[in-house]
């Protein structure tokens, strides 16, 4: 696919990035791929990246998958820079269309996980501030409780009700309109 | 119920921060959002923070009273939690016409004409109020009044009209948008292609004139709308700011004049492109010594995107060839 090569290419001259996980792990990443994470972003701006870049907050494991996430979302956001200058130059949607399916099935794959690893992702992309990954496993917890009743969901959460009686009753009282 | 397998003892999802479960929220339809608030003690105002109102699939009647529910609870915070975008589908009201609405399907809204209009949503005539609304997108909606009026919202840079029933607007205006566009609407010069010998000797430009300070234009038409072009160019106005624009095949075809006409009247063109179906590209440059009293002076790049070399484009070539602009 040629926007994959020239993202390639592009990603091979840039600089490389040092990221340290909580648990002393280091992995080399471009800085295109970096660059995704809006944190490390700006500490690239301001140039502190030199002999790494600790997350504290972010274990190897999650690191590892976040940055396959970046991977390849960095690499199509390359091939979408090479292709189009402008919003008519249209000979490339065939190409970007079949590319964007296949991101669409990676992100697909890419969130078959168990619920804690969910959570520890959406940490990440939080703390990172990768908003693609943010909306993606947002996203997916919403898809998880949406149709489902309050009970419902208190279930499949393990939530624990701990309102009062009269407390829920104020807010119902207060929230009628969206009960109806 | 049997007692389904503890998933997660410790109730991760209460514990992340708030602004990740309101985000979370926004994903969801508004109603269910809204219901959220008792889960438990954090969740109670967590559905004031979402940044997004998401309805769907309800007819206007049965969502009114929870939307001004909703915005009037959230108004006081406002300022510090702001909607960024709405999504707002909703159902046709179904009083109009009744028995035809209800034994037709959803699906078969791009039918016919005179069906279509009972399964519009009616806008009514008050204009749009927003102070920081700056992209809106209508779809399937029919607009009640004869002059649709933007300028009430100042900030609108976005507008995209499509499957619209434009029958009754007469005018247009919005003193910001940057970006228009409108797509399969029903206006009144397709009304007219029933009888089109009068509407050819109505001295109007319906569309054409009010784009003539576009820098760029896409301009698209089916066969069955590119009369609407064709007519208009009789009254064509002076693009005198257009820089690119964008003709697809049935607007490039030169043994009619439209490709002609809109050169003749666009003097600072830089890029014109001419599109088929995307796939393969013929890309060049204008020769720029060449110049023609026809065309803009200021045209450097033409393209022409289409499948397969056929009659046509062999035609377009020609045509160019006539301009004295060798080079393509």
């Amino acid at each position: 696919m040629a926007s994959a090569g020239s993202g390639d290419e592009k990603a091979a001259a840039a600089a490389m990035i040092t990221l340290i996980s909580s648990d002393n792990e280091k992995f080399e990443v471009t800085e295109a791929t970096a660059t995704l994470s809006q944190t490390i972003r700006h500490m690239i701006e301001d140039g502190c990246t030199d002999g790494g870049v600790p997350l504290p907050n972010v274990t190897s494991k999650i690191l590892a998958r976040v940055i396959e996430y970046c991977k390849k979302h960095a690499t199509a956001a390359a091939g979408e820079e090479g292709s189009s200058s402008s919003f008519s130059d249209a000979a490339f949607l065939e190409v970007d269309r079949a590319f964007l399916e296949e991101l669409e099935e990676f992100d697909d794959a890419f969130l078959e996980v168990d619920r804690a690893t969910l959570f520890d992702l959406i940490l990440a992309a939080n703390y990172l501030d990768i908003k693609g990954l943010l909306n993606l496993t947002c996203q997916k917890v919403a898809d998880s409780v949406k149709g489902k009743t309050p009970e419902q969901i208190r279930e499949m959460y393990n939530i624990v009700n701990d309102l009062t009686p009269e407390e829920e009753a104020e807010i119902r009282r207060e929230t009628q309109w969206a009960f109806e | 119920m049997a007692q389904p397998p503890v998933i997660d003892p410790a109730d991760r999802l209460s514990k992340l921060p708030d602004e990740i479960l309101a985000h979370i929220l926004s994903c969801l339809p508004a109603q269910e959002a809204v219901q959220t608030c008792i889960l438990g003690r954090t969740w109670r105002n967590l559905w004031k923070m979402t940044s997004r109102l998401f309805i769907n699939g309800h007819p206007v009647h049965e969502v009114r009273k929870f939307v001004d529910g909703l915005l009037r609870a959230r108004l006081d915070g406002l300022q510090l939690a702001p909607f960024h975008s709405c999504d707002i589908v909703l159902e046709p009201i179904e009083d109009y016409e009744e028995h035809i609405v209800k034994s037709r399907s959803y699906g078969s809204v791009d039918r016919g004409f005179y069906l279509d209009l009972d399964l519009y949503l009616r806008m009514s005539k008050a204009p749009l109020v927003s102070l920081h609304l700056t992209r809106l997108e209508l779809l399937g909606v029919m607009f009640m009044c004869r002059r649709l009026n933007f300028s009430r919202c100042p900030a609108l840079e976005h507008l995209e009209i499509s499957g619209c029933c434009l029958l009754y607007v007469e005018k247009m205006a919005s003193p910001s948008v940057k970006r228009l566009v409108i797509t399969c609407c029903e206006t009144t010069q397709s009304q007219s292609d029933i009888d089109s010998d009068n509407a050819q000797d109505t001295p109007k430009c319906y569309l054409l004139q009010g784009l003539a300070e576009a820098k760029d234009l896409e301009m698209i038409a089916h066969s069955d709308s590119k009369d609407i072009f064709v007519r208009d160019l009789r009254w064509c106005p002076i693009f005198s700011k257009l820089k690119t624009l964008l003709l697809n095949y049935e607007l490039c075809d030169p043994s009619d004049c439209t490709l002609v006409c809109i050169l003749g009247h666009a003097p600072v063109l830089e890029k014109l492109t001419l599109s088929d179906k995307y796939k393969v590209e013929v890309r060049g440059c204008l020769d720029e010594k060449v110049k023609s009293t026809m065309t803009s002076q200021h045209l450097k790049i033409v393209e022409v995107k289409c499948d397969i070399v056929n009659e046509r484009f062999l035609n377009i070539v020609n045509f160019f060839g006539t301009l004295n602009i060798c080079k393509l």
